[in-house]
């Protein structure tokens, strides 16, 4: 009788003392959200650093609550879709995309599902309607504009400033990418404004580059690129090669860690996933797309590589400098020296 | 005059299991809500305080955090404004332009930055995102350059470019040689939602929301930089109320945090802090689900563990309710089989506390009344000796007649079988006339002995079903004599149809007996005894009258007790009435008496008998 009662009694201590502790890490305890990344190439996968970074503010560590299944086409826009599909075949709550191929897969494998489409940079979004209303998106997809279309006019303007006495520039696009038709517009205004002699060149493979360099270009003084996932990516090296070869002072729009332009102006990709960190963790929180406008990008910067400069052998406008981010400053010294 | 009660259940509510059951659950939840409820409302109060104290303390460091912030974007360009602003304005373009650019990579939320002449002429540009006419343009008719003309240095509004981008201008004047001299400004733009994400980085996103607004109360910066592109309307807030109420005082405004409900439908624990130099406001909301989430928590672990301190208490109760029960159960049985007379039931209940101290009470009560039982049986058969002998000589007499009549049956069948053939006899059936005679005279004589026998036993406590009528029938055979020899008059009306009475007939017996030998005492020759019965509504009553001497009244209050008698020596042991009415009490009867000296006496018997199956007799008798 007496060992029951000491046992009840023990018993009865020790479940209150435990229903009374604390839970241990509960915030660990929470659910694992699955969040599906794609991408075409390894050039944009910066942005998914960015993003897992920018998660970090908001308690989310990838494995510990947040988990990521990237599907990466290596290059091959063709193989996007499938991809895209996998990941809706995965049951991922979002699907992530870098650039504007990417979403055009999401977008497509995703349309009549519940799974909305977020993108890390995207430019010239109401062009062709992929977004209607920024402040209101009702296509189930919301991200992080980068403003490439836009800031090629200040692209091609810094790039004059950068090197002083450029009268002409030639500008190589895709003609396949949607928003260049607004680049190009662009461009050209801007070229008024500042009295420069602007000259375009369609380039869909890399024959059509190896075209464009192979012409008489004599008189031009630096290429500018468009906003393009194949001149970005594959078509990338050879214009770098080319441009060496040509002593042409080229600029792009994304930083590359590949091939190496003369300067980049832009969002960096990096910064571009960060931003849409917040935006990421809003959706899986169960907030409707519809809700989340659209955001303009922060941190726009001007990168100059001084040791492709050096190796061009153009003069770059040191006061200009200042607001670049050099990469082989050194290079320059030397070159002062 | 005592009774038989029925057995009666006990009401749940007077059962000591059940109180103890309801004792334990009241006496475990009550302490547990009041000390829970007060635990609980002292730490949310505390909580709710210290909550209170962040907010303002933040909102306060956040406000000047934010004024540091946009301060020190313009810091530089105020150190050129004052060192090197009159050359700059003297330089060449592409050397203003590279200072512009500089001081763009400077200040990071800095989006544009202009040079510009005494006259309001542009003389150099310098954004990050549109591309500037190296002819410059003339800004003299624009609201900054009037402000710098005026020297009006004020931030301006803030506004929306067309990037969805809230910006705000600042004029920064380069004065000439003479400090009143106005030679030129810089005229910046910065961006607002930049300075924001950085405050924000600040404030860790557990600690709430964070927004500012503008004197007006509209909404330009954001935590979350959405409602900014949306243009949600914050001014249901309270503290933005509060915050565009005390605009314009000239007077230190005390901010004091406080709940609400925010413009969102939320509520909230907020306050705001003004900023000062821009006239907004920093507004920090917390909602209180947030808040208070340790506190809920922590009641919901006291609910669990009050929920398991109930189960475990009730089961308790319940365990200790039924151990007690039984106990008590035990008892109950024993002092039913002890009022039934069964006084070998023995009771031990196992423990050392009060329980089985009072079982062991009841079980040396119980020996104690065995004991008496024993004494008092010993006394009642030497009572029903005494009777016996008194009764002797009545006996005798009563055998004596058959025993007479067979002799002289005898002797007159010896002398006709000496004189006449025996088989003549038998031929006629005289033989067995004579021998008729002298069987019945045998038989009356062995029913006298027998009754007389039976009476004599020791009696037992076995209870039987007993029909009265003839419990008072052999009764009276025994005193035949003595109705016979004082010619007394016996009137008997008991009823055939009476229920069955329950208990041991020689007890029964021995009552009749003693009162119809005390009424026949009493009678004068040819006097007369009634004897009737009726059936009552609680018991069967046997009422026995007599019209003899009665009893004295100042003998009445002495008629039960032992020893007490008004009868000569040798005629009566005093103890008759006493063992009677202890035998009738022991029945769950009753005795009545009733008596008038000189008139007789009157007694009245209650039997009880079983209720159950005695329907359909009838009450006739007396």
């Amino acid at each position: 009788m007496r060992r029951i009662l000491l046992a009840i009694l023990l018993l009865m201590f020790s479940t209150i003392i435990l229903t009374g502790l604390p839970p241990e890490k509960e915030e660990r305890r929470t659910t694992l959200y699955r969040v599906g990344l794609l991408s075409s190439s390894d050039f944009r996968l910066s942005k998914f650093e960015g993003l897992k970074e920018g998660l970090k503010n908001f308690g989310m560590y990838e494995g510990e609550n947040i988990e990521f299944i990237v599907n990466n086409a290596k290059g091959i826009k063709d193989d996007l879709v499938n991809q895209a599909q996998s990941l809706v075949e995965s049951e991922v709550q979002v699907i992530v995309t870098t650039g504007r191929v990417e979403t055009e897969a999401a977008k497509q494998v995703t349309r009549g599902s519940s799974i909305p489409v977020l993108f890390m940079g995207l430019t010239a979004l109401k062009h062709d309607g992929l977004v209607k209303n920024l402040l209101t998106p009702s296509e189930g997809l919301t991200g992080i504009q980068n403003d490439h279309a836009a800031l090629t006019a200040k692209r091609l303007e810094l790039l004059t400033k950068l090197l002083p006495g450029t009268k002409r520039v030639l500008l190589i696009y895709d003609p396949r990418v949607v928003p260049t038709s607004e680049s190009l517009q662009a461009a050209f205004e801007a070229a008024r404004k500042i009295d420069i002699d602007l000259q375009s060149a369609p380039a869909s493979t890399l024959e059509d580059i190896r075209k464009i360099f192979q012409s008489d270009h004599k008189d031009i003084d630096a290429a500018l690129l468009l906003p393009s996932f194949f001149l970005e990516s594959r078509g990338a090296n050879l214009i770098a090669s080319l441009a060496m070869e040509k002593k042409l002072p080229v600029m792009g729009v994304e930083e590359s860690d590949t091939a190496q332009l003369f300067a980049y102006y832009g969002v960096p990709l990096f910064e571009q996933g960060k931003q849409a960190a917040r935006i990421l963790v809003k959706i899986i929180r169960g907030q409707k797309v519809e809700d989340i406008p659209v955001e303009p990008p922060t941190n726009l910067k001007l990168t100059v590589n001084l040791d492709v400069a050096k190796k061009l052998g153009t003069n770059v406008n040191k006061e200009i400098l200042g607001f670049a981010e050099v990469i082989f400053p050194e290079a320059g010294d030397r070159d002062e020296k | 005059m005592t009774g038989m009660k029925n057995k009666e259940t006990i009401p749940w509510w007077h059962s000591i299991k059940n109180r103890l059951l309801i004792f334990g659950i009241v006496m475990s939840i009550i302490p547990m809500t009041v000390f829970g409820y007060f635990y609980a409302k002292t730490l949310r109060n505390n909580l709710q305080q210290n909550i209170y104290y962040d907010i303002e303390i933040t909102t306060q460091r956040l406000a000047a955090d934010l004024e540091s912030l946009i301060g020190g974007q313009i810091k530089q360009v105020f150190s050129v404004a004052n060192v090197g602003g009159r050359k700059l304005l003297t330089k060449e373009q592409s050397y203003q332009e590279g200072l512009l650019y500089n001081l763009l990579q400077e200040a990071p939320y800095l989006e544009e930055i202009s040079l510009v002449g005494a006259d309001g002429q542009e003389l150099a540009r310098a954004s990050r995102r549109l591309v500037v006419n190296s002819n410059g343009r003339s800004v003299s008719s624009t609201e900054a350059f009037q402000n710098l003309a005026k020297n009006n240095l004020l931030w301006s509004e803030t506004f929306l470019d067309k990037y969805g981008q809230v910006r705000l201008k600042r004029i920064i004047p380069i004065h000439g040689l003479d400090k009143g001299e106005f030679t030129g400004g810089l005229i910046l733009e910065i961006s607002l939602r930049e300075i924001i994400d950085q405050l924000t980085k600040r404030q860790p996103e557990f600690q709430g929301r964070l927004f500012v607004v503008d004197s007006d109360g509209k909404l330009i910066g954001h935590q979350d930089f959405s409602q900014v592109l949306k243009k949600t309307d914050v001014r249901f807030s309270l503290p933005v109320k509060r915050f565009t109420e005390v605009q314009g005082r000239n007077t230190k405004v005390v901010t004091v945090a406080d709940k609400y409900i925010s413009y969102d439908g939320k509520e909230v624990l907020g306050d705001f802090s003004i900023v000062n130099n821009l006239g907004w406001a920093v507004v920090q909301e917390v909602p209180v689900s947030q808040a208070f989430a340790p506190v809920n928590q922590i009641i919901k672990q006291l609910l669990v563990a009050g929920g398991v301190l109930i189960f475990f208490v009730t089961a308790l109760s319940i365990f200790f309710g039924i151990n007690f029960n039984k106990s008590f159960r035990r008892l109950e049985h024993f002092v039913e089989q002890i009022r039934y007379g069964n006084l070998k039931y023995t009771i031990q209940i196992e423990g050392k506390d009060e329980l089985s101290k009072l079982g062991e009470t009841l079980d040396n009560m119980r020996e104690e009344l065995l004991t008496r039982r024993q004494q008092e049986e010993a006394l009642r058969q030497a009572e029903k000796l005494s009777s016996l002998g008194l009764m002797a000589a009545g006996v005798a007499h009563e055998i004596n007649n058959p025993l007479a009549i067979m002799s002289a049956y005898a002797e007159d069948l010896q002398e006709r079988i000496e004189e006449e053939e025996i088989k003549d006899l038998v031929t006629s059936g005289e033989l067995s006339d004579y021998l008729e005679v002298i069987v019945k005279q045998t038989t009356r004589c062995k029913g006298i002995t027998s009754n007389l026998l039976d009476y004599s036993r020791q009696s037992g406590s076995e209870k039987a079903k007993l029909n009265l009528k003839q419990v008072v029938e052999s009764t009276l055979m025994l005193v035949e004599y003595r109705l016979k020899k004082e010619r007394v008059l016996v009137d008997i009306n008991i009823p055939q149809e009476l229920p069955p009475l329950s208990g041991n007939v020689d007890e029964v017996q021995q009552v009749l007996l003693n009162i119809v030998t005390n009424a026949l005492d009493s009678l004068e020759p040819s006097g007369q005894l009634i004897i009737c019965a009726r059936l009552n509504q609680d018991n069967v009553e046997l009422e026995i009258e007599d019209n003899g001497s009665g009893i004295k009244p100042e003998n009445m209050k002495h008629i039960f007790d032992p020893f007490f008698t008004t009868k000569e020596p040798g005629k009566g042991t005093g103890l008759g009435l006493s063992i009677c009415y202890n035998i009738m009490q022991r029945m769950g009867g009753y005795l009545e008496l009733n008596s008038n000296f000189g008139e007789g006496t009157k007694i009245k018997l209650m039997f009880p008998y079983d209720k159950e199956g005695s329907y359909g007799y009838k009450n006739t008798g007396c």
